[in-house]
C-alpha cells in the first residue's frame, strides 16, 4: 500500500500534464503538481483561484454546470490564460467525488500547438474557399472520371445547376465526341487524367459543350490534389472562346495580306516584265523615225523643200521627246518599285553640287544660290539626289530670264525638321497647287519652259517613299517654295 | 571572215539600216557581218547551221550585240562566247535600247567590253559610233589570235 502511494506520488510529481486538486465552489487551489506550476508559469497557487486562469469565464460555469450534472468533464478544449498573461490552448478533464462533493480533481495538456495549427488551416482552408468562389476560371474536382465538387463559376460557364452538373457525372457529357483535331474525346479524357493522377500536371486545350449544346473553346489545367488521402483531380477551365475568335481574325488577316502581298509582287513582276519591254521595244521605232528623217535630210537634201525639211525636223523633235518621255515613265515606275537603301546624306553638300552644276549651264543671268549648312538626313542617297536634281531644276528653269535667289535651308514645324527650296521666279498660282505633283500635268505652255510634267511626281513618290511630305507655296511672278520632310 | 570583220548581231532591219549608215558615215570601211538572231551570230562564230564549213579561222575585229533576240538573246550569245577558249577574248560591244539595271549587270557579269545605249538622236547615235569605231578599231590592240 506503502509502495502503491508512492507509485502514485511519483507519478504525479513527474506527469508532463497538469493536475491540480481544487475546492468545487470557491475554486481555491489545493494541491498542484509541478507541471501544473510550469503550465500557469508560477512558483505557486497560493492564494489564486481557478477563476483568474480561465480567459474566457463562461467557459468556467460551463464546467462547473458538467461536474454538477455528470460528475465529470471530459478532454474540453479551453483557452487559458498565465500568470504572465499569455494564453494558451489546454485539454482539460476533470472529477468530482461523490463522497467530497467539494473537491474538484483535473488535469490540463497544452494543446496550443495542435489548435494553432488547425486555426492557421481554418484560414487557409476559407482563403481558398474565396478564390474556389470567386475565380472567374470554372474550378472542379474530379474523383476517378466523374465530377464531385465545382465552383459557381463552373455553374455559368456550362449553363447548369449543381444538381444538373453532379448527375452529369463527367466532364465528356459536356464535350463533343471528338475534338477538333480529330481524337476521340473519351480516350483523351482518360489520357489527360490518367497522366495527371501520375504525377504529370496537364494543360491543353479543349472543344466543350455548354448544357444548352452551344460549343465553346476552353484552355483546361488538370492537376493531382489529395484530400484527407484520397486522390483526386481538380481541374481549372477557362473559356477561352474570345481569344480565340481573336486568334482566328489576326489568322484570317495575315492571311488576307499574305495573299494580297502575294497578288502584289505577281503584279510588281508584270510591271517589271512591262517597263523591261517598254524600254526596249517603244524606243526602237523612234529611233527608226528620228534616224531615217535624219537620213532624209541628208540625202535628199535638194529635193526636199524648206517646209518639208520643217516638218522632218518636227518629225525628229516629236521622237526624241517621246523618248524622253518614255525614258521618264521608266524613271518613275522604277523608284516605286526600288527598295530603299538608307544612308546618311549631306542635304546640304548635296544640294551645293548639284546647284554649281546648273550655274555653269544656265549661266546667262545672275541667281544668287544660298545653301544654309550642315544638314544631314536618313535616306536613300541615289533617290534623294534625283530629289534634289528636280526640284533645283525646277527653280533655275523657272528663274526664266529673271536675276533672283535660290535658297536651301530647312525650319523646324511640330517639332520636325522641314526642307525648303525657294526661288524668286516665276511662281505659280495656288489654285493649281494640286496640280504640280500629278504625272503629265504642266502648269505652264511647252514653248515657255520646255518640260513633260513628270519632275515633281517623281519627287513626291521618293519622298513618299521615305514616309514624308512634299507640299509648295508661290505666287504668280514673285517665286515659289517646296517644302519636304522626310 | 575577212580579216577585220564587224559581226553586228541586230534583228531589226530599221536598225541594222542605221547601224551601217552610222558606220558609213564615219568612214569606217570595215566589213560587215549581219546576224540576225542568237542562233545566226553562233553560227557565225563556230561555223555551224548556215555557215557549216565556213572558215571561221579568222574572229572578227568587234562584235555589236543586240540583246533583246529572238531564239537565243544576246546575253546567252555572250556567255557561249566566253565560255570557248577561242572566242572568249573578243571584243564584244553590247549595243541595245535598254539600260535597265539587270542588263547592265548581266552584260558585264558574262564579259562584255563595253555597253552602249542607242541614243534616239540619229546625230547622237553617229556620233556614239564614230568614238567606238575610233576606240575599238584603230586605238585598241586586238588580243593576240588563239587567245
Amino acid at each position: 500500500m506503502q509502495n502503491d502511494t508512492n507509485k502514485y506520488r511519483r507519478l504525479f510529481e513527474d506527469s508532463v500534464a497538469g493536475m491540480f486538486w481544487a475546492t468545487f465552489e470557491k475554486g481555491l487551489i489545493i494541491e498542484t503538481n509541478p507541471a501544473m506550476r510550469r503550465l500557469f508559469g508560477v512558483d505557486s497557487f497560493e492564494g489564486t483561484r481557478a477563476t483568474d486562469f480561465y480567459v474566457r469565464s463562461e467557459d468556467r460555469e460551463r464546467i462547473k454546470e458538467q461536474l454538477l450534472r455528470n460528475g465529470a468533464v471530459r478532454d474540453l478544449e479551453i483557452l487559458f490564460k498565465r500568470k504572465d498573461g499569455s494564453e494558451f490552448w489546454g485539454s482539460h478533464s476533470a472529477w468530482r467525488y461523490a463522497d467530497q462533493e467539494d473537491v474538484v480533481e483535473g488535469i490540463i495538456i497544452d494543446i496550443s500547438h495542435r489548435r494553432w495549427a488547425e486555426d492557421a488551416l481554418r484560414r487557409s482552408e476559407a482563403k481558398y474557399k474565396t478564390l474556389f468562389n470567386c475565380a472567374n476560371d470554372a474550378i472542379y474536382i474530379i474523383r476517378d472520371s466523374e465530377i464531385i465538387d465545382c465552383n459557381p463559376q463552373t455553374l455559368k460557364m456550362f449553363g447548369c445547376t449543381q444538381k444538373e452538373i453532379l448527375a452529369a457525372q463527367s466532364p465528356i457529357r459536356f464535350s463533343p465526341p471528338l475534338q477538333p483535331n480529330g481524337k476521340d474525346t473519351r480516350v483523351k479524357f482518360f489520357e489527360k487524367i490518367g497522366k495527371t493522377l501520375s504525377g504529370e500536371p496537364q494543360s491543353f486545350e479543349w472543344k466543350h459543350y455548354r448544357h444548352d449544346g452551344t460549343p465553346f473553346d476552353a484552355e483546361v489545367s488538370l492537376n493531382r490534389i489529395e484530400v484527407d488521402g484520397e486522390v483526386l483531380v481538380q481541374a481549372i477551365v477557362r473559356d477561352i472562346t474570345e481569344r480565340k475568335q481573336a486568334e482566328e481574325k489576326i489568322r484570317e488577316a495575315n492571311e488576307d495580306l499574305r495573299r494580297r502581298s502575294a497578288e502584289l509582287e505577281v503584279l510588281n513582276r508584270e510591271l517589271e516584265a512591262f517597263s523591261y519591254s517598254v524600254s526596249h521595244d517603244l524606243r526602237a521605232p523612234l529611233r527608226a523615225i528620228d534616224g531615217f528623217s535624219q537620213a532624209l535630210l541628208e540625202d535628199y537634201y535638194e529635193q526636199v523643200d524648206e517646209q518639208g525639211k520643217d516638218f522632218l525636223r518636227r518629225v525628229r523633235a516629236a521622237s526624241q521627246h517621246m523618248a524622253r518621255l518614255i525614258d521618264d515613265i521608266l524613271v518613275l515606275s522604277r523608284i516605286s518599285r526600288a527598295e530603299l537603301r538608307y544612308g546618311t546624306v549631306d542635304l546640304s553638300a548635296l544640294v551645293s553640287t548639284v546647284a554649281a552644276e546648273l550655274q555653269k549651264t544656265n549661266g546667262k543671268q545672275e541667281i544668287d544660290f544660298i545653301a544654309a549648312p550642315g544638314i544631314a538626313v536618313k535616306g536613300d542617297p541615289n533617290l534623294l539626289r534625283i530629289v534634289v536634281e528636280n526640284l533645283l531644276n525646277n527653280a533655275y528653269k523657272f528663274m526664266g530670264n529673271k536675276s533672283g535667289t535660290i535658297e536651301f535651308g530647312t525650319v523646324m514645324q511640330d517639332g520636325r525638321p522641314v526642307y525648303f527650296l525657294r526661288d524668286t521666279g516665276v511662281g505659280f498660282d495656288m489654285a493649281y497647287m494640286n496640280k504640280l505633283f500629278t504625272p503629265f500635268q504642266r502648269l505652264h505652255r511647252e514653248d515657255e519652259f520646255e518640260g513633260i510634267g513628270i519632275g515633281l511626281a517623281t519627287v513626291q513618290r521618293i519622298i513618299h517613299r521615305h514616309g514624308g511630305h512634299i507640299w509648295a507655296e508661290g505666287e504668280v511672278g514673285k517665286g515659289a517654295t517646296f517644302y519636304f520632310t522626310l | 571572215m575577212k580579216e577585220k570583220t564587224i559581226l553586228l548581231v541586230e534583228d531589226n532591219p530599221d536598225d541594222v539600216a542605221l547601224t551601217l549608215r552610222a558606220l558609213k558615215k564615219n568612214n569606217i570601211s570595215n566589213d560587215v557581218v549581219i546576224a540576225r538572231d542568237g542562233v545566226e551570230a553562233l553560227d557565225c562564230l563556230f561555223g555551224t547551221g548556215k555557215y557549216e564549213g565556213q572558215d571561221v579561222e579568222t574572229l572578227p575585229v568587234l562584235v555589236l550585240l543586240d540583246l533583246k533576240l529572238p531564239r537565243i538573246s544576246g546575253i546567252e550569245v555572250l556567255q557561249r562566247l566566253r565560255s570557248d577558249e577561242r572566242t572568249k577574248f573578243v571584243p564584244v560591244v553590247i549595243l541595245t535600247t535598254s539600260k535597265e539595271e539587270q542588263d547592265l549587270i548581266d552584260g558585264y557579269r558574262f564579259g562584255a567590253n563595253s555597253y552602249i545605249r542607242k541614243p534616239v538622236d540619229f546625230s547622237n547615235f553617229i556620233e556614239a559610233v564614230r568614238q567606238l569605231g575610233l576606240y575599238w578599231l584603230v586605238l585598241n590592240e586586238a588580243p593576240p589570235l588563239g587567245g
